[in-house]
């Protein structure tokens, strides 16, 4: 080796690599600072949709994570028998996977979301080219139950009806971007907890359910409203729908009719002409009127049902008597009137927190007939939709104070931190407290004596109105002889604690709402107030005694425990212990589904209290 | 008449540059693992134990390297080529051989697992050193011929597992000691010319290594395909900026780059360190080379000097071709950044590569010290 050569060419090899260092230098100055290297914009990750829950916890929607199978074309060898072995695992038809296997790509869906014993066994196949990717499912474990409130989600988990939709960024935390605790960044999902009470919506959508079937009609909604809070705990309606299936129901289906539906109410909007009447002209209390089954106003003929006689102004009510009421509003002016259900808030939306709400139909003053004056007072010429009809009775419940209805209890994280919880959205008194007594009165002695026998209850005392209208057909511009009926209400007639609007849409037996939908608010009323922990009336077997959930310490009563963790049920009964000496027993775990004795029975002094959870 | 010269110390400074290197290689290849291995095998530090083992191995090796004598080496290259042929050919043979992503590249004694061609680059460049340095006694044709066929051999051989990575390093180092060994420049240029079909045929015949050029040239054009690797590093680099987001909080190594604590481990130093953490490490190879360069000139024999130079070559040349992939530089191979890198063979192989530098550098002059003639006599 020639020693001089050797250092001339170690030489050279040393600029060689020091050119390549000065060059690799400026390349890295490049990528650490330099623009010009586009960066593809990161996206946060998708966690997962928040749960939605009811008011007690139970989840009545969440995502579950589960596998979808996708192919990469270009992996496989031989499309036809990966698409016959496919077929036969999966089902889908051999010729649509195999032309899915021959297209030219990269990624192509075969079947999204599968169950894990389907991926499994395509898993067992071992063909190449074929890959997984988590995703999430929506599930309602409840299938129906409040269906029509909870929407539904998308193939890709965009939210499409309901809830769902109207809070999709919130579920999918699209408003919040949050670093997690291995520092990614992941979109901030939220659960979302319902006012909704499971127990009172499968109460509300059972009783639907059988009374649809008696009556053949063609839909049915309920409503019920916590009197005080707005809360709404039960949105019924049917014919209803699975949304873990929803794509295979229509629209009609799917819609929620208490919500986005408005009819004509008919004679339960004579409430709120008492309301008027009593606001501007009291001395009408005092007044009788004379029915003769039928009542001429503008040269316009309207039918009572009977002749009624002579009525004072409970009577016309009781009797839901359309000359009395055409009679008695004759005084009242327009304006007054307009006023009055404005305040009730009809004629504008309640801001429940469900998409696609209506506003119903109110005309301004200015647009009204000679004739309308009378037509609205006896619920026509208007249209309401059930939450509207609910919140407005819910005022005359709670002793003239408006409460705006409300369907969502809190937004939480997932580790349970409240962001937003509930608080009533209180409109203010609508009408005087003595005149809502007084409307009262009325609606008990339509319960008691009235149109509303049937829905009188041997538990609970209701108060509440019945209405009957025709149904106005668009097309053919006219009144038609299908009706809608319906009966408002609340219960127990004082201290009201649930007020409750049912719909029955076209029964088949075109019945009035008095022998339709009255009774079903009876049967209703009487298995959500015990449940409640409401006191009934006594003089019959069982009697419940009014309980509260705070008030434990209230001797000799069993509290409602149900929904009730470990610790907040150990609280309640050592405490129980201590005043009556009684033993506990708790069996299971999560939440309290069951006691004994149950809630307002009562307790014998060192008697035994069972307490099952799930 | 007693020869009272004794060898000296080994070089200091790149014993110290090549323990930081080892180092950081440490502390770097369990960040970029820890996610991952916690995936996989519910423990994060299941790599770094393993590193650790190899590390405490790899020093040994390193230490025991360095107290034999070099001159050795030239009486066994023939040997030590048999050797890397058997294990080369072994690799390749189904059931004895494994690896990953179709490929084969590891052979598994009990519970190691052995790269055979980390070792197989060692004993070409002792046999490639020891054919140069010696005096030319025949032909230049003859010093070309015979050892490219062995080369050409050892290529294919590499070529089939298929390592590309590999198997351009050795290129490239086999012709940088070709030529710092004097080797006529007209040779070298006809050599080239005459090898350009072969790349031709070697890079169209298989056409994923096409791909890879056309997405090294535009790495957008497929960005979720092939170009998807080489953007996610530029990710990494680009969040590191200048002094990096911290060790163990960078995010691209988790499910986005490839091989984060092999092949693509400059990209998560690169984000968590930026660009201070960059440029160190590729001067810290630069310090490495030069001290290898340093070593080269001062060896006492052609053989010391031309070993010393390839050695060193070895270990700089894989290391810009790690660094030149993970940067967008070079088209996508993998190939593990030396000292660095989490993997035992390439880890043993480069300490042992250190540890011959190192005793080279024991024989330089100025590292000779006098001993008294009583501990000559005693230790005779």
């Amino acid at each position: 080796m020639n020693k001089t050569l050797f250092r001339r060419r170690i030489y050279v090899t040393g600029l060689i690599f020091s050119v390549i260092m000065f060059f690799f230098t400026l390349r890295l100055f490049d990528l650490h600072f330099s623009d010009k290297i586009k960066l593809p914009e990161t996206r946060p990750l998708d966690t997962g949709r928040g749960i939605i829950t009811d008011r007690g916890g139970y989840i009545l929607a969440m995502s579950i994570e589960q596998e979808s199978l996708y192919a990469n074309p270009e992996e496989i060898d031989d499309p036809d028998s990966a698409a016959v072995q496919l077929s036969q695992v999966t089902g889908i038809p051999v010729s649509a996977i195999k032309e899915k296997l021959l297209k030219k790509t990269k990624f192509v869906w075969i079947r999204r979301k599968l169950d894990d014993s389907m991926a499994e066994s395509v898993r067992s196949l071992k063909l190449k080219g074929l890959h997984f990717l988590r995703e999430y499912r929506r599930v309602y474990p409840y299938r129906e139950l409040a269906a029509n409130v909870l929407g539904f989600v998308g193939m890709d988990n965009k939210g499409l009806e309901g809830m769902e939709y109207r809070y999709n960024n919130l579920l999918s935390g699209r408003d919040e971007v949050v670093t997690d605790d291995i520092s990614r960044k992941v979109y901030s999902k939220k659960n979302l907890r319902l006012t909704i009470d499971r127990y009172i919506q499968h109460v509300a959508e059972h009783e639907l359910d059988s009374a649809m079937k008696t009556h053949g009609a063609t839909q049915g909604a309920v409503i019920i409203m916590e009197v005080g809070t707005g809360r709404i705990l039960a949105v019924a309606k049917r014919p209803g729908y699975d949304p873990n299936w929803y794509f295979r129901y229509d629209g009609r289906r799917i819609s929620n009719f208490s919500i986005v539906d408005a009819f004509e109410p008919g004679s339960t909007l004579k409430l709120f002409s008492m309301a008027s009447l009593l606001e501007y002209r009291p001395d009408a209390l005092g007044r009788s009127y004379y029915c003769d089954g039928k009542v001429e106003v503008n040269g316009v003929v309207i039918k009572c049902l009977h002749k009624h006689g002579t009525l004072d102004i409970f009577g016309v009510i009781r009797e839901s008597c359309n000359s009395g009421v055409i009679q008695s509003v004759k005084s009242l002016e327009k304006d007054e009137m307009y006023s009055t259900l404005k305040k009730f808030g009809f004629g504008e939306i309640t801001g429940i927190e469900l998409p696609g709400e209506t506003g119903g139909i109110l005309r301004p003053v200015s647009k009204w007939s000679g004739l309308s004056k009378y037509s609205i007072s006896i619920g026509h010429e208007i249209s309401v939709t059930s939450v509207q009809m609910a919140a407005a009775v819910g005022a005359i419940a709670n002793g003239g104070v408006y409460v705006y209805p409300s369907i969502i209890e809190s937004v939480e994280r997932p580790d349970g931190t409240v962001i937003k919880g509930f608080y009533p959205r209180i409109k203010g008194r609508v009408m005087k407290y003595e005149h809502a007594r007084t409307v009262t009165q009325m609606m008990r002695d339509v319960v008691k004596s009235g149109t509303g026998r049937r829905g009188e209850s041997v538990y609970y005392e209701i108060a509440g109105k019945t209405g009957t209208s025709q149904k106005f057909i668009m097309a053919e511009g006219a009144y038609s002889d299908r009706n809608v009926s319906s009966f408002v209400g609340f219960a127990p007639w004082i201290n009201p604690r649930i007020c409750m609007v049912v719909v029955i849409d076209d029964p088949e037996d075109r019945v009035t709402g008095g022998a339709s939908a009255a009774p079903l608010f009876a049967r209703i009323t009487d298995r959500v107030l015990p449940y409640m922990g409401a006191g009934s009336r006594s003089g019959h077997a069982g009697t419940v005694k009014s309980t509260s959930r705070l008030v434990y310490r209230s001797s000799g009563v069993m509290p409602d425990l149900r929904g009730m963790t470990v610790g907040q049920v150990s609280i309640v009964l050592r405490a129980l212990e201590d005043t009556a000496g009684v033993k506990y027993y708790i069996k299971g775990s999560g939440r309290v589904y069951g006691q004994r004795p149950g809630p307002g029975s009562v307790v014998t002094k060192n008697g035994t209290i069972l307490v099952y959870m799930r | 008449m007693i020869d009272t010269r004794r060898r000296g110390e080994p070089d200091l400074l790149l014993f110290v540059a090549v323990f930081a290197l080892a180092g950081i290689g440490i502390a770097m290849s369990y960040s970029a693992s820890a996610v991952m291995a916690y995936r996989i095998y519910g423990d994060s530090f299941f790599f770094l134990k393993k590193q650790v083992l190899w590390f405490i191995i790899s020093l040994g090796a390193l230490l025991a390297v360095q107290n034999i004598d070099y001159r050795n080496y030239a009486k066994y290259t023939k040997l030590m080529l048999l050797l890397s042929l058997i294990l080369l050919v072994m690799v390749l043979v189904p059931g004895i051989g494994t690896g990953a992503k179709g490929s084969s590249r590891w052979l598994v004694f009990g519970p190691m697992r052995i790269q055979p061609s980390e070792f197989v680059k060692l004993a070409v460049v002792i046999y490639l050193v020891k054919i140069y340095s010696a005096d030319a006694s025949e032909s230049h044709v003859m010093r070309l011929l015979i050892p490219m066929i062995v080369l050409a051999t050892i290529f294919i051989l590499v070529m089939m597992q298929p390592d590309f990575g590999t198997a351009i390093d050795l290129l490239f180092v086999s012709v940088f000691i070709m030529f710092v060994s004097g080797f006529p420049l007209l040779y070298m240029i006809l050599l080239g010319v005459i090898s350009v079909p072969m790349f031709y045929l070697l890079i169209y015949q298989v056409s994923y290594r096409w791909d890879r050029i056309i997405s090294y040239l535009d790495p957008w054009h497929d960005r979720y395909g092939l170009g998807y690797h080489v953007i996610q590093s530029f990710t990494a680099f680009k969040k590191g900026g200048l002094i990096g987001t911290g060790l163990g909080f960078g995010t691209q190594k988790i499910a986005r780059l490839p091989e984060p604590h092999t092949d693509f481990i400059f990209a998560v130093i690169a984000e968590e360190t930026g660009l201070a953490g960059t440029v160190s490490i590729a001067l810290l190879f630069c310090f490495v080379f030069w001290r290898g360069v340093q070593i080269a000139l001062e060896a006492p024999d052609d053989f010391g000097r031309l070993l010393a130079l390839g050695l060193s070559l070895l270990i700089i040349v894989q290391a810009f071709i790690n660094m030149g992939v993970v940067t967008g530089s070079l088209p996508t191979t993998g190939i593990p950044l030396p000292f660095i890198s989490y993997g035992g063979s390439s880890l043993l192989s480069s300490m042992i590569a250190a540890g011959i530098l190192l005793n080279i550098s024991r024989y330089r002059d100025a590292a000779y010290r006098e001993v008294s003639f009583d501990e000559v006599w005693h230790n005779e």
